[in-house]
Formats: structure tokens, sequence, C-alpha cells
């Protein structure tokens, strides 16, 4: 059995959001989700998760900027950025993602072998 | 032109025979020893005369001198009576005491004794200067030489020149006088003629709008109109006289050369056009008709000739000369018709562009362009446009000489003459052919941007529901069993959403976006290894030529070049249906070199792969959208027409360059260009 972590999970796309959150329950990891950057920066700081997966391209507040102050304030929070792409390629995305210190990426649509595997890889 | 006028030389002479008619009958008076004279032919006075002579001679008491002095008294006596000049010899009174039979003539007496009853000092005609300047000189017992008139005696006035002298004795009392009298009425009215015709002449040489000069073998001017003074600044002519022609000149060395050889051919008339100076330091251009005078001995004795500014026209022929050489060579084609098209002028871009020579469409109407692919009515609306004094541009497409159609803009003037009637018109015209292909190239282009971005943005969307669909997907896939109907039913929704993904991944490459990472790829081995690859899927009818050098590094990514190469190969497979020979090169250059021969210089190195097939060949309709995502001539189910909208992307994503030639029946080939590390 893996170990369990406390995951919050980060879209604003309820589908994604909700589908994760499920995928993620059923290999055994506790899941929280927040529809934006703001929701989930007050959630890190109450619940303090292992991980965030998050989006970065959000209304309001982006993953950039969660990324950017869960680094400053919770460094041992560790951050898995996926994308789907917009104006700029999802590559380009990703990569200013793990430059401001996202652990991983994924680039969507991924499957759930590749998120599990991605998560696993982050803890090892 | 005569310079010494012939009356100057004719007073001149007849001077000089008064002068000598005057010595001769002095010493005629002298010999004599007497005051009365008279004619042979008077019976009173030739006796006394005679024996006067002859008593002085017996005096003497020599007599081979006496036979000397009658000889020389006879010979002079003739002279004194037959001269043309008549002589008086008066007293104080003015009372005549001796004459010759000229008077007579001269005055228009008739009788020898009409002149003995006339005072030489009363002639009323005498003109009043002279007889004041005659009273003074008699009271000073000086000689007078002057011109006056008298009244003959049938009326008619004769003009006379008199020498009055005046004999003292020796206590210097005036004894009487000697006057000879020349009959100059005739020559007065030569002189009067003369004069006329001289101030004509005069008048006429500084009237006419030439500059006259005439120089001696120096060079130097001994005359000169006005016209001549006013064309080099001066005020006068009479400035010039005695200066060189050469001084005025800009470059007298080139001048003198030109008279040098002139006079050693003997070319008596010859024009030319020379920089002289004027007064002021100012340069003009004049042009000089030349005569050249030889005499007998053909040595120069005059060079005369006109002189004319042409300044103005040959600063409007240079002004012209260099419009002429900016039309010629100007690369827009210029041409020049009458009201009714007919071609009068075309510079030697319009030959370039037509393939025309002017000899081949002068006089041949404009029309003889006509490509038969505008209307009626498009050609009407140009006429209308340019008669009513308007001017006309805009894009045409005409036919050249050779019948290949091509387009140009044109634009079409009026020229009007002064009356403001329109005489000519002008066109301006540039072949746009290759400017509107670059223009389809740009818009090709940019559709294609459009289309990448507005696929990008639909992909980043298509991507959140993908992801969506294939989580749920998934979970269910993992709580239903294996084995059931649901699961199968599952695992096809599975399969349609991993098509759709690879779909969108697709779209993104040509878009620019396919989230690949560039690394720095060693090209040949890249390419070498996807051709292995797609070989094998060849038939065996499919013959393939490769020519991969090792072209050192790229930054890319191994998965887009093997989908250019599979994309191109599959693509020439198919238009040579399986049968035929495609061609496969790799190589390193420094410059990209378009269909159109056109090298551009960079300051990069390229990759150039070159993929040749020799196929169907693309259609010219569909040649400019063979790079447009989903457009494709395959039938349905063979293609989703991406892979040359994929190929193009990558191309562009790496900063490369991408384009094709491509003849029906006869082939394909791509050339790619990609930027070498």
């Amino acid at each position: 059995m893996e170990e369990m972590y406390d995951i919050l999970v980060v879209d604003d796309e309820p589908m994604i959001r909700d589908g994760l959150k499920v995928a993620l329950e059923m290999e055994g990891h506790r899941t929280l989700t927040a529809s934006d950057g703001n929701e989930a920066l007050k959630i890190v700081d109450e619940k303090k998760p292992h991980l965030i997966i998050t989006d970065i391209i959000m209304p309001e507040s982006d993953g950039i900027e969660v990324i950017c102050t869960v680094k400053e304030n919770n460094p041992d929070i560790k951050i898995l950025a996926i994308s789907g792409g917009g104006r700029i390629s999802a590559s380009d995305h990703l990569k200013i993602a793990k430059q401001l210190g996202a652990a991983g990426v994924l680039t969507k649509p991924f499957s759930t072998e590749e998120l599990i595997s991605e998560i696993n890889k982050l803890f090892e | 032109m005569n310079i010494i006028p012939d009356h100057i030389l004719l007073l001149a002479q007849s001077s000089i025979i008064s002068i000598i008619a005057l010595l001769i009958m002095n010493k005629f008076f002298t010999i004599c020893n007497r005051i009365v004279f008279s004619d042979q032919n008077s019976n009173v006075n030739s006796i006394s005369l005679n024996k006067i002579f002859f008593s002085s001679i017996i005096q003497s008491g020599k007599i081979k001198e006496k036979i000397n002095l009658s000889i020389e008294k006879e010979s002079l006596d003739n002279f004194f009576n037959y001269s043309p000049i008549g002589f008086l010899r008066i007293d104080k009174a003015g009372n005549i005491l001796v004459f010759n039979s000229s008077i007579l003539k001269i005055l228009g007496f008739k009788q020898r004794e009409e002149i003995i009853s006339l005072n030489y000092f009363a002639n009323s005609f005498r003109v009043k200067e002279n007889e004041t300047a005659l009273n003074k000189l008699i009271q000073k017992s000086e000689d007078f030489v002057f011109e006056d008139c008298w009244r003959k005696q049938n009326g008619l006035i004769v003009y006379t020149k008199e020498y009055f002298k005046v004999f003292t004795d020796l206590n210097e009392r005036v004894k009487y006088f000697e006057v000879s009298i020349e009959d100059i009425t005739e020559k007065k009215r030569v002189d009067r003629a003369l004069q006329t015709s001289e101030e004509k002449f005069k008048t006429i040489i500084n009237k006419v709008p030439v500059g006259i000069y005439r120089t001696i073998a120096t060079g130097e001017i001994i005359f000169s109109n006005y016209h001549f003074a006013k064309i080099l600044g001066y005020e006068y002519p009479d400035e010039f006289k005695g200066r060189n022609f050469g001084n005025f000149l800009l470059n007298p060395k080139e001048y003198e050369n030109t008279m040098n050889s002139k006079i050693s051919l003997k070319q008596s008339s010859f024009s030319n056009e020379y920089a002289m100076k004027k007064a002021d330091g100012r340069i003009i251009w004049v042009h000089e008709t030349s005569n050249l005078i030889f005499d007998t001995s053909d040595e120069l004795l005059f060079c005369e000739g006109t002189i004319e500014d042409v300044t103005a026209k040959k600063n409007a022929e240079d002004e012209l000369n260099r419009l002429i050489v900016a039309i010629n060579q100007i690369s827009e084609a210029i041409v020049i018709t009458n009201t009714d098209g007919v071609i009068l002028y075309t510079n030697p871009a319009f030959e370039k562009m037509t393939l025309y020579t002017f000899d081949e469409i002068k006089n041949q109407k404009i029309s003889i362009l006509k490509s038969g692919q505008h209307s009626k009515e498009f050609y009407k609306k140009i006429l209308s446009t340019i008669h009513a004094g308007n001017n006309w541009s805009g894009r045409i497409i005409n036919k050249k000489k050779d019948g290949l159609i091509y387009e140009e803009h044109m634009v079409i003037s009026p020229i009007k003459n002064q009356e403001g009637q329109i005489i000519n018109f002008v066109a301006v015209k540039r072949d746009i052919t290759e400017e509107r292909k670059a223009e389809q190239q740009i818009n090709q282009s940019k559709k294609l941007q459009a289309i990448g971005t507005l696929a990008g943005g639909i992909a980043h969307d298509f991507n959140n529901i993908l992801m969506g669909m294939q989580i749920y997907t998934e979970i269910l896939l993992k709580k239903i069993s294996k084995s059931s109907n649901e699961h199968k039913l599952l695992e096809k929704i599975y399969a349609a959403q991993n098509r759709a993904k690879d779909l969108t991944k697709q779209i993104l490459s040509f878009s620019r976006q396919s989230g690949d990472d560039l690394k720095t790829i060693q090209i040949h081995s890249v390419v070498q290894e996807a051709i292995n690859l797609i070989q094998s899927t060849f038939p065996l009818s499919l013959k393939l030529e490769q020519k991969i050098n090792d072209c050192g590094y790229i930054n890319g990514n191994a998965t887009h070049i093997h989908q250019i190469v599979m994309n191109l190969c599959n693509n020439a497979n198919q238009a040579m249906e399986g049968n035929g020979l495609l061609t496969i090169e790799l190589e390193k250059v420094d410059n990209i070199e378009y269909p159109n021969g056109k090298k551009v210089h960079t300051n990069n190195n390229w990759i150039k792969l070159k993929v040749e097939d020799t196929g169907c060949g693309i259609e010219k309709k569909v040649k400019d959208r063979i790079f447009e995502p989903f457009f494709t001539t395959k039938s349905v189910g063979q293609g989703l027409g991406l892979g040359l909208a994929t190929v193009h992307g990558i191309v562009k994503q790496y900063g490369g360059e991408i384009f094709f030639t491509s003849e029906i029946g006869i082939g394909t080939v791509f050339y790619l260009y990609l930027p070498a590390l």
C-alpha cells in the first residue's frame, strides 16, 4: 500500500477538480479542492496539505500566484502543476511553473496512471 | 564686310590729288612769276601770259634753261587748264585776278567774262562759319581748307572743297589769295548715300538678335555688334576692340584646337558650341557659326561669325537629358500614347516587362497588351476616367509578348496642352506578379497563424473537457468488472478519447504549441532513423535515393523530425501511387535559395532537407492551400489534412522556411530549411 497524503486539487473546471478528487481518493489519498488561487491559499494556511495539484490558467488568482505564495510561506509543501495550454503552450506554462518551484508538471489530458506515478515520484 | 569704307578711300585719294595739284599750281605760279593767268582759248590773256613768260626767260639769259622752261611751262599750262580742279587767284577785295577753265565748269559759268565780274567773298551761299573763319584767317594770314557751296548760274547748288592760301609781301601784308576749288557735289552725294547705307547697315547689325564679330588671324577682335556685347555682359562693342576672342572662352585651348583643325582643313564655314565667360564671371553657352576668310595664298585673314546665347536651351537640354536618363533607368515601365491609344514612346523597363521592343510596339495600339481577363466595362471605365482628364490607377492583368499573363499596377495620367486639351496619355506600370505572390504568401502565412491561434485556444478547452472525460472513464473502468459488457463499452469510449487526445496534440503541433521540449539533436541521425522506419512501409516498386550528410546539430525535437519525414514521405508515396523515385537529401548550407532563384544570405547556417518525388504533382488551384489544416485532397478516411499543416507548424516553430515546386505529371519537391546550431 502506497503512503497516503493530504492533497489539495486546485482547478476552475469542476469536472476536472471533482474527477481528480474521486480518482485520488480511490487511491487512498485525502483530498481537498479549491476553484481558484485565493481559495486554495486559504486552505493551505488552514490545512497545510502535503501536496498541491494546481492548474495554471484560472480566473481571479491563478496557479502561478499559488506556487509563488506557497513556496514563500510553506516551502515544504510539494506542488504539481497541470496545464492544458492557452494563449501560450502548456509546456511554456509548465516551464514557468517549474522555474517558480513546482516539483512536478503534467500536460492535460493525462491519465490517472500518469498522475499517480508522478505523485509517487515526488515523494520518493 | 568692309572695314575701311570706299568713300573714305575716295576722300583720301581726292585730297592727295588736291594737294599735289596745289603744289603744281604754286610751282606754275612761281615759274610764270605773273599775276594774270588765262585759258589758251582766251585771246586777251593768253598773249600777255606768253609775253610775260617769255620775257622772263629772256631776262634769265640762259638758252638751255629757256628751252627746258618752255617745255615745263607748256606741260604745266596744260595741267593747269585741264585739271579737274578749279583755280582762282583773287585780290584782297575778292576780285578774280586769274582762273582756269575748270572753274567755269565747276561754278556753272558759260562765258569767261561772267566770272570776271564775280567777287569771291560775295558768295551768298557760303557757309556762315566758313565766312567768319575766312575773315579771321585773312587777318592772320593763315591758310584754310574748308568745304563750301555755291549756287550755279542754272540755280543748282555745287558743293566744293576749297584750299585757301594767303600770299603776303615781305612786310607780311596780304598780296593776294590763291584758291583751288574742287567740285565734291558727286562725292557728297555718294558720301550721303554711303552714310545712309552704312547707317542702315549699322542699325541692322546692331538690331539683329545675334552677336556678330570679326577677328583677325591672331584672334584679336576688330569688330563686334551691340548684341555681341550684350551676350557677354558688356555695354558697348568698343570694349572688345583689341581684345582676344579666346579670352572670353572658358576653355580657350579647346577653341584653339578646333580653329587650328578647321584652318588646316581649309574649312571655311562651321558651327560649334562653347562655354563663354560673361563680364560678371558667369558662364554661358553660346552657339557659334564661324566663317574663315583666307587670302589667295590660303593664309587666314579673318574669322567672322555669329554667336547666340543658348544657355537656357542648353540647360533645358541638360534637364531633358537627365529626365531621359532617369526614364530610361527607372524600373517602372513608362508608355506614352496619343488619345487613340497609339503607342508613341516606351522606355527600356517597358521592354523588360512586356518583352516588346520599342520598334516592335511603336504605332501599335496599347490594347495589344490586353489579356482578355477583364470585362469590356473595366476598360470602358478606365477610358472614361482618363478622357475626362482624371488619373486612373489600379491593378490590371495584361499579356506579355510571349503570351504570359502578368499583373501590373498602373497609373494613367492625361497630358494636356496649353489650351487644356488632352493630347497624350502617359502610363507608369509596375509588374506586381511577384509582389502579389509574396502578398499571397504573407496572407497564407497570416491565415495559418490565425488558424493556429484559434486551434490553440480550442485545444485548451478541448483538453480540459477530455481531461474530465478521461478521469471519469478511468474511474469507471476501475470500478466495473473487466469481464462485463459495460467495461468493454467503456474501453471503446476510452479509445475514442485517446484519438481525440492525439488530434488535439496534432492541432497544437501546427499551431506551434505542441508542448514538446526542444533540445539539441543530431539532425542527420534522426532523419536517417525516420527514413528507415518509413521505408519499411514502402512497396518495392518505390525506389528511394538518399543523400544524408552529417550536418551537425539543431535545436529541435526528434518526434517533430519524425513527423516531418513521415508526412513528406507518405505524401510522396501516395502521389506516386507506390511507383516512382523518392529522393531525400540533407545538407548544411549557408543561405536559403528560393525556387525563383533568389538567395537570402543570413548569418545562420541552415540544414536543408529536400524531399523530391516523381508523382502526379500538385494542381495549381490547391497549391496555395496545401499547408492549411484540415485541407486534404485525399478521400474521406485517408487523411485528416493535418500532415503538411503539422510540418509547416514545426518548421515555423523552429524559425525555418518551407516551400515547394511542383509540376503536374512530373513531380513535387519540398525544401525545408531549419536553423543549424
